[in-house]
């Protein structure tokens, strides 16, 4: 029965649950390490990106973004020196976070150094971007330096172990917001006669800006083409739903990385696929990452225990699994 | 979990779902701007509006860039191109092309961004005074270029064919002397 004792024990099951935080870890370090390189690909550019002399004047900037915002630029006098100032910090805070040292601050210095960077120029942004923030936004509040961080190895070695359960609400966070992307996706597509008539993909291959490797034989068949729009479809409304289930999950997980590498092989939209990848992983249980890493550890013990070193040596290796 | 952390966390649930939810809210009754006033207000601060509109609600029919077009004193003319897709290897597309295709066809191209057209053009002037820095400009121009992609009935483009026959025209220029 629908009561709302009922409600309330399901959404406290759902979001408050403790559970193993490996989950969290492991995209903590595969997500800074791939924003880390997003921002560092525009090393030669920052000038051209958000410079005084950039593509984009201060003044203009300022002017059309005239509501408040998170930005350092708004703090810091306008100059070329500070420019690069904000770019280090944001780089330097990613690596933090990727390793997990100063985890927490690193993770609120990154948000906003980004937040920073891309409000400095709005006209170079893509979804990947908005996307990123959304995601940073959720990660700040999660305890995903818990486990495989310099911070809960600096922690236990203090005598105050980090929890290695916790609360899951920032993973079913990240989890609800990747299927409202693709749910979100879909529903606009639908309205676009190019997915119904099965035209899409032809039309969006054939857009030569965004050009990357050909594929003759697949995209120069109608038959193709139309079973390629029609299963994209398809594959984001199951990545927004049948995702949830224990059933469906793997296949849909799968299905997703085959789309993205798909568009990454024939579509040069630099690290949009990848963050989508590396935002799936997000529907693996934190038992079956935590079950990966005892494995892991009990497979670096046996090689260990094999190796021919000192006997001191080899216990002090044999301690940090 | 303690019961502040809780109400904390909750907090933060709602206002996350209610962004998601947002958009397909109808924004412009007064109900819920009003309701939606604060949270429009975090969500402006932190730039993380969930549209989520990519190829949709049809992918792009046309492929556009902007080339700027600066003209010295002795009469002779140079064109930067924007670091243009087009012409660049997978390296450099991954590096930063996206986001100057982002700029020039997305935005620098279209009339209703007329703001950004001086510093489109400045922008041009000075990558081109990186080469020629003893010319003197004395006239800078912006020109959009585009090609339509035909309708897939009428004439079928093969996926590793180029198209040649884009238009252009010259849509902001500006003197410099």
């Amino acid at each position: 029965m629908l009561t709302f004792k009922n409600i309330q024990h399901s959404w406290n099951e759902f979001f408050f649950t403790e559970r193993p935080t490996y989950n969290l870890a492991i995209f903590r370090i595969l997500w800074g390490a791939l924003i880390f390189f997003n921002i560092f690909a525009e090393f030669g550019n920052v000038e051209d990106f958000y410079g005084p002399a950039g593509m984009v004047s201060f003044s203009t900037a300022k002017g059309y973004l005239n509501s408040f915002h998170f930005s350092l630029f708004q703090i810091f006098q306008e100059s070329l020196f500070n420019t690069y100032l904000i770019y280090f910090v944001t780089l330097i805070s990613l690596f933090f976070v990727t390793i997990g040292l100063f985890s927490r601050t690193a993770l609120f210095l990154a948000l906003l150094g980004i937040v920073s960077l891309h409000m400095r120029n709005i006209w170079i942004l893509s979804s990947a971007d908005v996307l990123i923030r959304c995601v940073f936004m959720i990660l700040v509040w999660s305890p995903c330096y818990n486990v495989l961080s310099l911070d809960s190895i600096i922690a236990s070695k203090r005598g105050m172990p980090l929890p290695i359960k916790a609360s899951q609400w920032t993973w079913r966070l990240l989890q609800i917001q990747i299927c409202v992307v693709y749910l979100w996706t879909f529903w606009s597509k639908i309205k676009g006669d190019a997915w119904f008539d099965g035209s899409a993909v032809y039309y969006a291959t054939r857009l030569e800006t965004l050009k990357h490797y050909t594929l003759p034989w697949v995209l120069d068949n109608k038959y193709s083409l139309m079973f390629l729009t029609w299963s994209s479809l398809l594959t984001e409304v199951a990545l927004g739903i049948l995702v949830w289930f224990n059933k469906t999950r793997k296949p849909v997980i799968i299905a997703g990385v085959i789309f993205h590498l798909g568009i990454e092989y024939v579509m040069a939209i630099p690290f949009f696929e990848w963050i989508m990848i590396v935002l799936l992983l997000n529907f693996f249980t934190p038992e079956e990452y935590s079950s990966l890493i005892m494995k892991l550890k009990e497979k670096m013990k046996a090689t260990i225990a094999e190796l021919e070193i000192k006997e001191e040596i080899k216990l002090n290796l044999l301690k940090m699994f | 979990m303690n019961y502040l952390k809780r109400m904390g966390a909750n907090f933060f649930i709602f206002f996350l779902l209610m962004t998601m939810i947002k958009t397909h809210l109808p924004m412009d009754t007064k109900i819920f701007q009003s309701i939606y006033r604060p949270i429009t207000w975090i969500e402006n601060s932190f730039g993380t509006d969930q549209s989520w509109l990519m190829f949709s609600p049809n992918p792009a029919k046309m492929d556009a860039y902007v080339t700027g077009e600066v003209e010295y004193i002795d009469g002779s003319k140079e064109t930067y191109d924007f670091n243009k897709g087009i012409d660049l290897n997978t390296f450099e597309k991954y590096l930063f092309a996206e986001k100057y295709r982002k700029y020039t066809s997305e935005h620098l191209r279209l009339d209703e961004n007329e703001f950004l057209w001086s510093d489109g053009a400045r922008f041009a002037m000075n990558k081109l005074k990186e080469k020629n820095n003893f010319k003197i400009p004395v006239k800078v121009s912006l020109k959009r270029h585009w090609s339509e992609i035909p309708d897939w009935n009428k004439e079928f483009i093969k996926h590793s064919q180029w198209r040649n026959n884009y238009n252009s025209y010259v849509f902001y220029t500006k003197e410099v002397l």
